[in-house]
């Protein structure tokens, strides 16, 4: 006799009985976002420790804010505009702007992979990944929500404070930039 | 303006059918070290253990204390309101309005409206359980019918909805036989009409004419004129006057029939 399937409880009632009391409860939340929203800074700064730093930052805030957190909206949505917002006052620390072109990664065209990359990926990964690096963070920024969040058009227009045209415009850009620097890389 | 190319590209990346997410998904699934993992965890915990005790406000009771405070003004006001449109109802009807939590009043004696002018109101003894005897309406009788000579009694347990409460008005009414109404009415209409005057004088004489009289050897003129004085003793003077010129006619060479003047035939 197969075992009755029991539903996942959802976001929200799980961070309304951590508000309650229920560590549980977190700990099955956390362990079903934490590794979307760390790839979410990791591509973003590229820097593990920042990104740790960050991602603890987000959790914190979470933890503070549970008191008063209502579910007027996806918990996803909640938790990146937290992580958005973290990631703006991370660039504003180091004196740039999400949006200013200092906020892009550098070229990391002639970096060396590493031994163990060399093994795991392959070819278009590692164009993939060095492409990914070469975009303006605003259109990474929306991708990966897209990626790793599966947020909406009108979510990552959430999280980003944008509209979700300009969403749109963004995401257009990203995947032509992708998809012509894998296949400039790829005949080179 | 975007390429329609581009906007193809779109719509099959967000539908998933896109080389790019396949390519990003083959970048591999980064996890953050265990450690941050616990501490984090940690972190939530302590969070909970060390706030979650005085988490619950100090003014927690207020809520549910102003929710049922505001709930019972409501009523209160809801019903004051009420209260009040009935009493402006009653107001512009006419009648009385009666003080709160008060009972109507002692049954008396109503004569039907076509006695008013001579009928006064009496009160009566209130009978038990609030009853009143009730005149059943004198409906416009064909001249020819002979007067009712029946005191029809009615009696009605007394039953006053909100609206009726007539306070500090009598609410008794006393049925009157049609010829008993029609010696009043010509008691009131007629020249002889008896004076409280004369039925003193003619209470005394009662008196001194039967002070000496054995009840059994009495003549038919001194039994009626015990009754008479009986009915001095517990009845309405209109009665005793009806009753006295009742007498004068019957008895017309009394001595007591001189003192009533007979009305006009």
């Amino acid at each position: 006799m197969l075992p009755a399937m029991v539903p996942e409880p959802d976001d929200i009632s799980l961070m309304l009985r951590y508000r309650a009391g229920d560590v549980s409860a977190f700990e099955t939340l956390y362990r079903r976002h934490k590794g979307p929203l760390y790839r979410y800074f990791l591509r973003q700064c590229r820097d593990g420790q920042a990104a740790a730093d960050l991602f603890q930052d987000v959790w914190s805030n979470i933890i503070r804010a549970r008191e008063s957190y209502r579910p007027t909206a996806r918990f996803t949505t909640f938790m990146y505009q937290i992580a958005h917002n973290c990631l703006v006052d991370h660039f504003r620390r180091q004196g740039s702007r999400l949006e200013d072109p200092a906020a892009d990664p550098p070229d990391h065209a002639d970096e060396t992979p590493g031994p163990e990359a060399l093994v795991m990926a392959t070819e278009v990964t590692l164009f993939f990944r060095r492409a990914l690096d070469r975009l303006p963070a605003l259109q990474r920024e929306a991708f990966l929500l897209r990626e790793e969040a599966d947020l909406s058009l009108a979510d990552i227009a959430l999280v980003t404070g944008t509209s979700e045209e300009t969403v749109k415009s963004r995401l257009r850009y990203a995947l032509k930039k992708l998809r012509t620097i894998v296949a400039a890389e790829d005949v080179a | 303006m975007s390429e329609p190319h581009s906007d193809r590209e779109l719509e099959q990346y967000l539908a998933g059918r896109s080389p790019a997410s396949r390519n990003y998904a083959a970048l591999g699934a980064e996890e953050p070290p265990a450690t941050l993992d616990a501490r984090i965890v940690e972190e939530a915990r302590a969070a909970v253990q060390s706030k979650h005790p005085a988490s619950r406000s100090p003014l927690w009771w207020l809520r549910p204390v102003t929710l049922a405070a505001t709930v019972l003004l409501s009523l209160t006001l809801v019903l004051r309101l009420t209260e009040f449109g009935s009493r402006r109802e009653l107001a512009r009807t006419g009648a009385e309005i009666p003080a709160p939590g008060e009972e109507p009043s002692v049954p008396v004696t109503v004569l039907p409206p076509q006695e008013s002018d001579n009928a006064a109101l009496k009160e009566e003894p209130a009978p038990p359980a609030r009853q009143m005897k009730l005149a059943p309406p004198r409906a416009p009788a064909p001249k020819s019918a002979e007067p009712n000579k029946t005191v029809e009694e009615v009696v009605v347990t007394s039953r006053k909805p909100r609206e009726e409460k007539l306070r500090g008005t009598p609410l008794a009414i006393t049925a009157f036989d049609d010829k008993a109404n029609e010696g009043a009415a010509e008691l009131s209409a007629s020249p002889g009409t008896l004076g409280h005057e004369t039925m003193v004088r003619i209470e005394k004489e009662i008196e001194s004419r039967l002070a000496g009289a054995k009840p059994e050897m009495a003549s038919p003129a001194e039994t009626r004129l015990r009754e008479i004085q009986a009915l001095q003793k517990s009845a309405a003077e209109v009665e005793v006057a009806d009753a006295l010129v009742q007498f004068a006619h019957d008895f017309p060479d009394d001595p007591i029939s001189t003192l009533v003047r007979l009305p006009a035939e």
